[in-house]
């Protein structure tokens, strides 16, 4: 063995248990037991968790590097216990076809140090697939008409791939700002973009496709609704929620302001509690940031100007073991939500728990090591937070394939991250490559 | 007898049920132009509009009216209230509890079985996005019906195959049927491969081509449809493939003399209007057939509440 990590307590099996973790090759060799390793790592007292699967991040690299890269946006990865990000394709230039895939990959992997994922953007999607892209998406629908929707999810249904919705109908967008262009409360944001945006887009995503769909940050009841009787009537759809959605709602506008200026928009308190409630149901299987960093003085613009999107990779696991904490929601649904489900949902088959034979991407806590979350402490280039002084339980060490990627400071060189190619990627490319 | 309470798409129908509105609408023609009749009076149509639709909403309201009902209307300006923030399911919800049925019609396909989903009255499709619009689909069957024939039909659906989802539904129908289809297109706006092979497992006989003249006298009814400027990369092609479609007095020369021509209007220039007085233009009387079927669909499914 390579390594022991000796006397934590650990989660597995939906329960916490003492017990030793024995690591080789990366991998989790063995759980307790008499072995021998050439080193060990003591963690009593220490909560050990899977690794955060974070399936929906936006790292702007290539393209807007000043708002976040690779390098800064992995970090901040690490140190918010997530072992695995999957990168959306809306870069500059966007990931449409093989080649812009390719870079974007070059770049990756000599920049990440927490195993990634590549998604493919709406364009070649065969070709996509073939490189290894996880899923396609996310797929913005109020960007694109119905013919076009049903085009693309056709295509992704014939490549046999998994279409992940940011779910938002246009048309019911345009017709709710035409009348709100000149106000500039910022509140207007969450109204010009309405509940029923995110219902219409849902029921038609449904309606397009009979195949698998997944719904990225559900942000409304309606829309918990919605997918609740689509599972009741048998159909495979599953869904994750960010963060901003379960802590944030309208009110917030008052002291934030356009800082909060998110796609899908804050809702009501009240959604925050049913949003609440089908996570702790499983109803939504799982939680992604949606990580989307911009700069204090972008959004700082009027309501209308602001970009849209806020930092959440680092503060998100945190925040969620101080929900853990407060009862809010339990312990393994948090981690099932945080790292099982992901990994599920994407086919991640080495990542997303801690059992043997799978990678060791582990996640060391305090549980009593309540803090601020404090700006100036996070990693993201964004420089800002939306939970500037909500209570969170940050975690002491990550680690990624049996390394220690961060332990307070960043511990690996850059480029330690690996890629991880989705189900689409012929087995012979893989040989050929890895 | 109608089996659903609601009617969704045209593909749930089977033949039987479309034969049955078929033969209501028939015995309902008289009041649909005129004779008194109190069948639905006290029922309430309400008319979800999301988008704006003359013709369809019309139609609907002429259908509840001519039979004693009365119709409410979320107009589609008020329709912005959705800005509120109440959700689908919730306007449903409340637009049932007033009225004994909701006709919806919204851009985004999917958008009627949602609403169908929470609704405690019966909902009508009235079009959602480019996807079903199944009361379209019956008053052509009831058009062909009447004008020509259902049996033995042999008709050409000429147009935007690829896109327009009148003729997608038209043909799944006249499918059951065992019509004789020719699908006349450009090659860019061709039925889409799923169909054709739908069409042809559930009984369809199929013919393909691009050349219109090729197949005008062969068949007993023309389905026109227009050809958008926006499938075509630049004008000029446009507005090659758009004349080689136009249908002409003169292009009608060599057809049978029993052959109709329909069209789901507006038309814009598919049609030249000179074709408008011959015994072949069956397009105006098309859409006045929207009232007898409608009528039949909201009196089947209020009446069938009732026992």
């Amino acid at each position: 063995m390579d390594l022991q990590i000796r006397g934590g307590r650990v989660f597995m099996g939906k329960r916490v248990q003492v017990m030793d973790i024995w690591i080789k090759d990366g991998r989790i060799a063995a759980l307790g037991g008499p072995h021998v390793a050439d080193d060990h790592l003591d963690v009593a007292g220490l909560l050990v968790l899977p690794g955060a699967v974070d399936i929906h991040v936006h790292f702007r690299d290539p393209g807007q590097t000043h708002k976040e890269d690779w390098e800064t946006g992995s970090l901040a990865a690490a140190a918010g216990g997530v072992t695995t990000v999957v990168d959306q394709p809306n870069t500059l230039p966007a990931v449409n076809d093989a080649s812009a895939y390719r870079d974007k990959l070059i770049t990756a992997r000599r920049h990440s140090i927490v195993d990634f994922c590549l998604n493919g953007g709406p364009g070649n999607v065969q070709e996509l697939l073939g490189e290894g892209a996880a899923a396609i998406g996310e797929i913005f629908t109020y960007e694109m008409g119905e013919e076009r929707l049903r085009d693309l999810l056709f295509q992704v249904e014939d490549a046999d791939g998994l279409p992940t919705i940011h779910a938002e109908d246009g048309w019911t967008i345009r017709r709710c700002e035409e009348g709100m262009r000149g106000q500039q409360d910022p509140d207007v944001h969450s109204r010009s973009r309405p509940p029923q945006a995110e219902e219409a887009a849902i029921a038609q995503a449904l309606s397009l496709t009979q195949k698998r769909v997944h719904i990225c940050h559900l942000s409304t009841s309606g829309g918990l609704e919605l997918i609740r009787r689509a599972k009741k009537a048998g159909r495979a759809v599953t869904a994750e929620v960010a963060p901003h959605h379960l802590l944030l709602n309208r009110r917030d506008y008052r002291k934030q302001g356009t800082f909060l200026k998110v796609n899908p928009p804050l809702r009501s308190s009240s959604d925050n509690q049913a949003l609440w409630d089908g996570l702790r149901r499983g109803d939504i299987e799982a939680m992604a940031s949606d990580h989307a960093p911009h700069l204090p003085e972008e959004k700082r613009q009027e309501i209308w100007e602001a970009p849209s999107g806020l930092p959440g990779v680092e503060t998100m696991l945190p925040l969620m073991l101080d929900a853990v904490r407060a009862n809010r929601i339990p312990l393994d649904r948090a981690v099932d939500a945080l790292s099982t489900a992901p990994a599920r949902i994407l086919g991640l088959k080495g990542k997303g728990e801690i059992a043997v034979g799978k990678d060791a991407d582990l996640v060391l806590v305090d549980t009593r090591a309540r803090s601020e979350v404090l700006a100036y402490r996070l990693h993201s280039r964004a420089d800002w937070t939306p939970y500037q002084g909500r209570t969170a339980i940050f975690p002491r060490l990550t680690m990624v394939r049996g390394e220690v990627v961060f332990d307070g400071d960043m511990a690996v060189r850059p480029g330690y991250g690996q890629n991880l190619p989705g189900p689409g990627r012929s087995a012979s490319r893989v040989r050929e490559e890895d | 007898m109608l089996k659903r309470r609601h009617v969704l798409s045209s593909r749930d129908f089977s033949r039987e049920e479309i034969d049955s509105v078929l033969k209501t609408a028939e015995s309902l023609e008289p009041y649909a132009r005129g004779r008194r009749a109190g069948w639905l009076e006290g029922k309430i149509l309400a008319l979800l509009f999301f988008e704006p639709s003359t013709r369809t909403r019309m139609s609907f309201e002429t259908a509840m009216k001519r039979m004693g009902g009365s119709t409410i209307n979320l107009g589609s300006s008020e329709a912005s209230s959705i800005s509120k923030g109440e959700t689908l399911a919730d306007t449903v919800r409340v637009m049932g509890s007033y009225a004994d049925a909701i006709v919806i019609r919204h851009p985004k396909e999917g958008s009627a079985r949602l609403a169908a989903e929470f609704s405690p009255v019966p909902v009508l499709n009235g079009g959602d996005g480019a996807g079903h619009h199944p009361t379209q689909t019956l008053l052509d069957l009831y058009t062909i019906k009447k004008e020509s024939h259902l049996d033995d039909l042999s008709i050409a659906l000429v147009g935007d195959l690829k896109y327009g989802r009148t003729v997608h539904s038209l043909a799944y129908a006249l499918a059951l049927y065992g019509a004789e289809i020719t699908l006349v297109s450009p090659p860019s706006l061709r039925l889409p491969d799923q169909i054709i092979s739908d069409l042809s497992r559930s009984g369809a006989k199929l013919v393909e081509t691009s050349d219109l003249s090729e197949v005008v006298g062969d068949v007993d009814v023309l389905y026109v449809t227009r050809i958008q400027r926006e499938r075509f990369p630049d004008l000029v092609e446009y507005s090659k493939v758009a004349r080689s479609y136009r249908i002409t007095p003169e292009f009608l020369e060599r057809a049978r003399s029993g052959l109709k021509i329909m069209h789901p209007l507006p038309r814009v220039d598919e049609i030249s209007p000179a074709v408008d007085d011959t015994p072949h233009a069956v397009y105006f009387r098309q859409s006045f057939y929207g009232v007898p079927v409608r009528m039949a669909l909201l009196k089947m499914l209020l009446e069938a509440g009732q026992e």
